[in-house]
């Protein structure tokens, strides 16, 4: 592939060219002590010189001690929330008279450039594609969005603690087409991005681009920079063989794990929440106190909450063990025979946004565990 | 698939103490599309909610829809509350059906308990209606009490054109049919299970046991097929809520063939 | 006409047994044809005969004051009426009432149980066979305690219009 060098002072040229396309820029910016997306203006808006420490229970922005605009790794929320909302109005309806009129709601769906999608995420939004997209039923509203979307991948050139995309098989180094591609490299005297399209209209930004090719040693230190960060995964505690995975948990089913995670679960769902694929939602039909006027209201859901699973006479999976079991079993076995593919991609974000420190890779083990005692 | 349709009621007549059934039909008059027994479609009350509902009508009559719903919450309360004229929202139809074409030239037994019998209705109406495109036919039918079975009239009329056995729990002396349960029919019976398709629908755990007595009598697992209830909203396996193992129970059933979720079936908390 | 042995060895209690030993049963049966309305047990006497259900529907019955009989099971074609003559002592627990007409083979319970104390094979040959009934009831006097088709909803009535 065609690479290109763009220096670091001109990382504004980039966004200045996406808004020039007409595409609003989301990307990583500083919100008090976590790192988030939302609208960049320009370079200055993303957290250059700091990094994300991330563990069970834990999150933490330190000063990287270099320059890097993505030193850190994954921000604290997924990009999901840009494509399928919290919340959405499906419908207004009214009733006048006794007849009923039903007036669908949707928005135009804006066009935003993704700035800073990790291979992780990539995959994250390709498995959401398949729940929304790729099926019988389609949401029209999210593949609009879907559409509308430009993304900006960057390669990762360090794993946090909660990282294992590499076990995964969903990076470090970006494996699904993004429009541009980019590494940032630190050297001694030089800061730039190794920069590459991966469809005409991310040719057609990198075209408005101060570019120059990159040389063999610049595409060097740019693939040193993700070998670094997969040899940190390799090498770290939460690496783990994801061959088997989906038997290991059909087969314990009935695991006395279950009921151990549930004794510290508190089915707070900031798993669900947090997590880059889960899609689960709800609806809500509200109407107003005239009785003429009624809404229908999209919404997250989790199946952790306690009527997720209700049917006439109480909730299915009415314990926390069983409600666990359920997320992760969907997440790592279930999917598979649903979409085709595993419904996690190691981005380690449902381990440090436990508020009691659940490592869904410690789950895994303690089931493995179970299996040889 | 979003939006629902706006139906009118065009008729609507009571079957037990809380059970109701509606025929409906397009405000818009223009083409309905047609549906498979056992598929359900999603019925709005205005401002009270949305309920999946099957369909227990002919899909033959291609202008109208007929649901059997039974009062258990706010919208399906304010479903039986409907008059003739009054609208309601639709959206549909949704969901796997019985494998109707599956059941030509076999022997096929319909088991149905308590409000069971609404999605299997279109299906014993076929096979009553075309006797000869099936090499037999019979339905027991469980319920609470005599006053508590659907379409008695129906019954009546199906147990001239083949074997109708009723089962309940409860009754008086009165009462000339079985006391007891379904099972202790079917086990009883004259089952043939050559080239014989079963048809199951009712509450799980009448279901649980018919299996068992079904396999039992030396049915294979994927000549049994049954109707599964979870809670479904968006009826197109996008909201996640009907999850059932590896199933979408909206989209990949209700109806499903015992052999592929036997591995489910008798697993709590799923 | 069928013999009564001919009955015995056809009935599903008996399927698979030993010639010899069905044909001693046998040998304590007659056929009996009952009306609507008669009764084969009535609860508290003397538990001396069994049946053995060909034709025909027995509601097993109990009673309250001033109420009319509570009916709490049927039995038809191939089940069996009456176990109380195996177990001391020996008496009816409930009413068996002939729902419509019946033919039934009668079988001297007082004659079996003798050969069964003697003949301890024969013996427990039965026991076995009349525990799989005891069995068979008993778990669907707990599936009709469980009320399965209910309405969940405690309020559950169509609206009066």
């Amino acid at each position: 592939m065609q690479t290109e060098i763009l220096l670091a002072e001109h990382l504004d040229a980039l966004i200045r060219a996406l808004n020039q396309a007409g595409y609003m820029v989301i990307g990583p910016v500083r919100d008090e002590a976590a790192i988030v997306y939302d609208e960049v203006h320009c370079a200055e808006d993303l957290p250059q010189g700091w990094l994300d420490e991330q563990e069970k229970g834990h999150y933490r922005l330190l000063p990287s001690g270099d320059n890097r605009y993505f030193g850190y790794t994954v921000a604290a929320n997924a990009w999901k929330k840009f494509l399928n909302p919290p919340e959405r109005l499906l419908w207004r309806a009214r009733r006048v008279g006794g007849q009923i009129e039903f007036v669908p709601q949707s928005a135009q769906a804006p066009k935003l450039a993704f700035l800073g999608v990790r291979s992780c995420e990539l995959h994250a939004i390709r498995i959401q594609d398949e729940v929304f997209i790729h099926d019988a039923h389609r949401d029209d509203d999210y593949n609009s969005r879907r559409q509308h979307l430009l993304t900006v991948a960057v390669n990762c050139t360090r794993a946090a603690a909660t990282c294992f995309c590499a076990s995964m098989d969903t990076g470090p180094e970006v494996s699904l087409p993004s429009d541009l591609v980019m590494t940032e490299v630190v050297a001694e005297d030089s800061h730039y991005f190794v920069i590459s399209a991966g469809t005409e209209a991310g040719q057609a930004v990198k075209d408005g681009l101060p570019l120059r090719p990159a040389s063999d040693d610049e595409n060097a230190a740019a693939l040193a920079g993700i070998d670094a960060a997969r040899w940190q995964m390799q090498n770290g505690p939460r690496f783990f063989d994801n061959s088997d995975t989906k038997a290991l948990l059909y087969r314990n089913l009935e695991s006395p794990v279950w009921d151990e995670v549930a004794e510290r679960c508190l089915s707070c769902a900031n798993c669900t929440l947090a997590c880059p694929t889960c899609f689960c939602s709800e609806v809500e039909d509200t109407s107003d106190l005239s009785g003429e006027h009624a809404e229908r209201w999209q919404r997250w859901d989790s199946c952790f909450n306690g009527d997720f699973s209700y049917i006439h006479g109480g909730p299915v999976r009415d314990s926390t063990a069983s409600r666990y079991r359920q997320w992760m079993t969907h997440k790592l076995a279930t999917w598979v025979d649903q979409f085709g593919q595993s419904g996690c991609v190691g981005c380690g974000r449902c381990v440090s946004w436990c508020p009691v420190g659940i490592d869904i890779t410690e789950q895994l083990q303690r089931l493995r565990e179970g299996e040889s005692s | 698939m979003n939006t629902p349709r706006v139906f009118t009621v065009l008729e609507r007549r009571p079957d037990t103490h809380d059970t109701v059934t509606l025929t409906i039909g397009p405000s818009d008059g223009q083409p309905l599309p047609g549906f498979t027994p056992g598929q359900f479609n999603m019925l709005y009350s205005f401002g009270a909610g949305e309920v999946p509902i099957s369909f227990s009508g002919m899909p033959s009559l291609p202008d109208t829809y007929t649901h059997t719903l039974r009062v258990m919450g706010k919208a399906t309360a304010a479903l039986a509350a409907l008059s003739p004229g009054d609208q309601l929202g639709v959206r549909g139809p949704f969901g796997r059906g019985w494998p109707m074409a599956e059941l030509r030239g076999k022997h096929v037994v319909v088991v149905a308990g308590g409000l069971g019998l609404a999605p299997l209705q279109p299906v014993l109406e076929a096979l009553a209606a075309q006797p000869e495109h099936y090499a037999g036919s019979q339905l027991f039918y469980g319920g609470r009490r005599p006053q508590e079975l659907l379409y008695t009239e129906r019954l009546a009329a199906w147990a001239e054109q083949f074997e109708v056995q009723l089962s309940v729990d409860q009754a008086d002396a009165n009462w000339q049919g079985h006391i007891g349960v379904i099972t202790q029919l079917l086990a009883s019976s004259r089952l043939s299970t050559d080239n014989t398709v079963a048809l199951v629908c009712g509450p799980e755990i009448m279901m649980r046991f018919t299996v068992q007595a079904l396999q039992q009598r030396g049915l294979a697992d994927s000549a049994i097929y049954l109707s599964m209830e979870r809670n479904m909203h968006c009826a197109i396996g996008h909201c996640g809520h009907c999850q059932w193992g590896p199933n979408f129970v909206c989209k990949d059933g209700p109806v499903f063939c015992f052999a592929d979720i036997a591995p489910w079936f008798f697993r709590r908390a799923v | 006409m069928k013999s009564v042995a001919q009955f015995v060895r056809e009935h599903s209690l008996f399927e698979g047994m030993d010639a010899g030993q069905v044909d001693f049963i046998a040998g304590c049966g007659q056929l009996q044809r009952s009306a609507v309305g008669n009764y084969l047990t009535r609860e508290n006497d003397p538990a001396d005969c069994f049946y053995l259900l060909l034709e025909g529907r027995v509601a097993i019955e109990t009673h309250r004051p001033n109420q009319p009989a509570v009916p709490l099971l049927t039995l038809n074609a191939n089940d069996v009426v009456g176990w109380a003559w195996l177990i001391p002592p020996y008496r009816y627990q409930f009413d068996a009432r002939a729902v419509t007409p019946l033919r039934t083979v009668r079988l001297d319970a007082r004659c079996i149980r003798d050969k069964c104390e003697t003949d301890p094979t024969l013996g427990y040959e039965l026991l076995k066979r009349l525990s799989a009934v005891m069995l068979s009831r008993l778990q669907c006097a707990r599936i009709q305690l469980l009320d399965l088709y209910a309405n969940p909803s405690t309020g559950g009535k169509v609206p009066s219009r």
